[in-house]
């Protein structure tokens, strides 16, 4: 793995009025690679994501993308900087067609024919979408939705895709066909990606390492061999039970994270 | 065994009764519709009275003994405090059977050498967690002829012969009651002064727990004492949120309660202590030092985000607060400005800080079961609270010495209680004599023989008592650290003095036949993660908090803090962090939240090895 640093944030708190939310937070992305976050409801996910790409402004620490303090920037800064942001529920323009759509996510480039080829190359990693260029979004089907929010993020040939939730809503099967075009991305354009999942079976399949966040702060990290070790992520986010002498048990042990 | 049991000549006795059921039933049918007891359900606090209390405990009591137990029968209990506990207990005791109570956080393994070594015939589990502990090493305990589970939940769908769920349980007793109503109020009548009221497990730091047994008057006089000395009476409430496999639980909560007539408040689970007692407001409270030292890092972290002004006030508050109760102990009368000042700042400051605390109508709060650093009760005594120190273990039935209103010296553990005799053997053993005295380790004559020698235990600690009576603890015995240069070494004392720095959580001093000293240490997480986030030192998890230099180098000035204090044998030279966050589960920890030396020495000892390198 490359040892250049993505991005990395340091300490950041991230507040919905009173109320905070990203408790002092630091991670790192290297170069190429895969990192997922995994954590429960309500533990941060998508404020880590928010912060990140500028949605939200951070009251505290600091956010460095490839070498430069990115803090309070605009989330349009911040993509042209070249990360691109894949929001939760995907956030379509659902009265444009799949192509408009795509375009949009070009919207900041001037370079026709580069243009030209991001979008052939989206194609070629959805052909389901160039079936269907002409396609109002509001038509897709679920998959089709969440393909076009990746492609359209694609279109800004980011360095870095910020992926909030891509299963959300999919049937088993096309969630395991996004995770490895997400895979075949991450290996094959070198882009590195930030993955937010609760799906932890799927994501820990694709990620190199991870993060597990719980009420704002990180209780693990490590790479995806120690995390699939872990007993705590095996009974508390892989749904593993180790079995009593009754068979099921009901009760959970308590999380030590080690 | 039994000749050589008697009440060694003490006539202890509570309003004529001999005997905890006597007690029990004495109480309930004096205080009847007075409430005994209260237990939070579903969000709303359910009150027992003494009636309900007694009339519960005869239907527990009458399945008991249609189950088959009998006199001497024992029945262990794994549980978190719930009213069901105390009920367990004295239907037991009342069948004239003796109660054991075993930690929850136990491993089945141990809970099966308790059950065997004890002789267990009926199992009271809690839930489903603790129902599989014993499942997974029944084969082990053929003595167990019974489980009762309190809660079903998750088990609707489980059978088994040996298990019955506490409403089938409860059907029981009911049918029962009309064949066994008689043989219980006989049985009561039966029980004996020196008749074995229950055992307690000794958490045991080294090798396997040993049972002590606990007589009748042993139990009576401890209730009875701890009651007077403490002034508890039917208005007073307490909070029961410690195990109460734990002699110290048990006694200010259970043998107090039904000595004083006092109403006991069961928390919802032991993680939400903090909120109950707000809600609850207990007039006397108990509690280990850690929690004492929770609750401030707990004030002193809410500090920190108080305002500027907030923060001054509080202050100020502390240093008015401190000279009224330096004034007081010493026995001066504080001056009237003095007094005023001390009553604005408790008006201003310290009673919102109480009341969030849950101790605005707390008459007396006790620590005790470890040592404590002296720091941390000024600052509790600063804020208006009667914090006083207590001294005691097992073997005496909880109780030795304590501070109280009339006689309080920070630092020591106060003066003994009545009836308790008091002396220091010539290597410094603190000797204790009187009612509280146990009955001995079940199946254990020769460890027995080694703790009672002529009437008087072997409390295994060293101290000494001063001229006006106090009595202070230096440490445990067997913990003295002897260095290589020969110099006697108290680690205890050093390890107060760090465990009062908010960010350390607890600390072993190793040094035992070595060059110099050296600490492990845990840190207390909430308050270095925020230290570090304040500092904007970046770190993920538990460990990687640990390896943080910066993180060490603030241990490390803690250490170097500490170190002023001592002589320079004493000093120590080297320390390093246990990268793993602890749990009660955790074989390093007891129950109550301690590192085991012995244990800690040998799981560790890479990590010390280190710094002798």
């Amino acid at each position: 793995m490359s040892q250049e640093i993505v991005l990395s944030i340091r300490n950041i708190e991230t507040f919905y009025g009173p109320v905070m939310a990203i408790r002092g937070i630091s991670l790192d992305v290297h170069k190429g690679e895969l990192v997922t976050i995994l954590g429960g409801n309500g533990a941060g996910k998508t404020t880590i994501l928010k912060t990140i790409s500028g949605a939200l402004e951070p009251r505290k620490g600091n956010i460095t993308f490839q070498g430069q303090d990115i803090t309070g920037w605009h989330p349009d800064q911040v993509a042209k900087a070249g990360m691109g942001h894949v929001p939760e529920g995907r956030e379509l323009f659902p009265l444009l067609s799949v192509r408009e759509n795509l375009e949009m996510g070009a919207f900041s480039r001037r370079d026709r024919g580069e243009i030209n080829a991001s979008l052939d190359l989206v194609y070629s990693y959805f052909p389901d979408l160039k079936s269907k260029t002409k396609v109002q979004a509001a038509y897709l089907s679920g998959g089709q939705q969440q393909m076009l929010s990746i492609g359209r993020s694609l279109m800004m040939k980011p360095r870095l895709m910020l992926l909030d939730e891509p299963s959300l809503g999919l049937s088993p099967l096309l969630v395991s066909e996004i995770f490895d075009i997400l895979s075949r991305l991450n290996q094959e354009q070198r882009t590195a990606i930030l993955l937010v999942e609760q799906n932890a079976h799927m994501a820990l399949k694709v990620a190199n390492s991870g993060y597990v966040i719980e009420v704002g702060r990180v209780v693990f990290e490590g790479d995806r061999k120690k995390l699939l070790d872990s007993t705590d992520i095996q009974e508390f986010y892989l749904g593993r039970k180790s079995e009593s002498e009754r068979g099921k048990r009901r009760w959970k042990q308590r999380k030590t994270w080690r | 065994m039994a000749d050589e049991r008697m009440t060694r000549g003490y006539d202890i006795a509570i309003d004529g009764c001999q005997t905890i059921p006597q007690l029990f039933r004495k109480r309930c049918g004096d205080l009847g519709p007075a409430t005994a007891m209260r237990e939070k359900a579903y969000g709303i606090w359910h009150d027992v009275t003494w009636a309900e209390y007694y009339d519960m405990a005869r239907v527990y009591g009458a399945a008991l003994m249609q189950m088959g137990l009998g006199p001497g029968g024992v029945v262990a209990i794994i549980a978190d405090p719930c009213k069901e506990w105390p009920l367990f207990d004295l239907a037991t005791q009342a069948c004239r059977g003796l109660s054991n109570g075993i930690y929850p956080t136990d491993s089945p393994d141990q809970v099966a050498y308790i059950c065997t070594d004890s002789k267990a015939q009926f199992l009271v589990v809690e839930n489903e967690e603790q129902l599989d502990k014993w499942l997974a090493v029944r084969q082990d305990i053929p003595s167990i002829k019974k489980v009762v589970v309190l809660d079903d939940k998750g088990l609707k769908a489980f059978e088994d012969s040996d298990v019955v769920m506490l409403a089938e349980f409860e059907a029981i007793g009911r049918a029962a009651l009309l064949r066994y109503g008689d043989e219980w109020d006989e049985r009561i009548d039966a029980g004996k002064a020196d008749d074995l009221a229950f055992l307690i497990y000794t958490s045991g730091t080294t090798g396997k727990p040993k049972g002590a047994m606990i007589a009748h008057y042993n139990a009576l006089w401890t209730g009875r004492t701890c009651a007077e000395t403490f002034k508890l009476d039917t208005n007073s409430q307490c909070l029961v949120y410690l195990p109460l496999c734990h002699i110290a639980e048990r006694t200010l909560s259970i043998l107090s309660s039904l000595a004083a007539g006092s109403t006991m408040n069961f928390v919802e689970a032991p993680d939400t202590a903090f909120e109950n007692a707000a809600e609850v407001s207990p007039t006397y409270f108990f509690g280990v030092p850690r929690i004492w030292e929770k609750m401030y890092s707990s004030v002193t972290l809410k500090l920190k985000e108080a305002t500027w002004l907030g923060r001054k006030s509080f202050d100020l508050a502390l240093a008015i607060g401190s000279r009224y109760a330096e004034a007081k102990d010493g026995g001066n009368a504080p001056s009237l400005m003095l007094k005023f000042a001390n009553w604005l700042a408790g008006r201003l400051v310290f009673d919102n800080i109480k009341i969030m605390l849950g101790l605005d109508k707390a008459e007396t709060c006790l620590t005790g079961a470890a040592p404590i650093s002296p720091d941390l009760i000024y600052w509790f005594r600063a804020m208006g609270l009667s914090l006083y120190e207590v001294y005691g273990q097992t073997e005496s039935t909880a109780i030795i010495s304590t501070n109280h209103e009339k006689a309080n010296k920070v630092g020591s553990v106060g003066k003994p209680f009545k009836m308790v005799g008091v002396k220091i053997a010539d290597d410094g053993e603190i000797l204790v004599e009187g009612p509280g005295v146990f009955q001995g380790y079940l199946n254990q004559p020769d460890k027995t023989a080694e703790t009672i020698v002529d009437g008087w235990l072997l409390t295994g600690d060293v101290g000494e008592m001063s001229s006006d009576g106090f009595l202070r603890i230096t440490d445990r015995k067997k913990d003295i650290i002897v260095t290589a240069g020969g110099k006697n070494i108290t680690p205890s004392e050093i390890e107060n003095e760090l465990k009062f720095s908010p960010y350390i959580s607890d600390a072993v001093v190793i040094g035992d036949r070595r060059k110099y000293l050296t600490c492990l240490i845990m840190i207390d997480y909430d308050n270095v993660s925020q230290n570090a986030q304040d500092r904007n030192i970046p770190f993920s998890d538990y460990a990687s908090l640990c390896r943080a230099e910066e993180i060490r180098d603030l241990i490390k000035n803690e250490v170097e803090r500490v170190n002023l204090k001592f002589a320079r044998v004493e000093t120590l030279k080297d320390f390093r962090l246990i990268e793993q966050q602890l749990t009660a589960e955790d074989d390093e920890l007891t129950a109550t939240m301690k590192l085991k030396r012995s244990f800690v020495e040998k799981k560790y000892a890479v990590l010390i090895d280190d710094m002798y390198n």
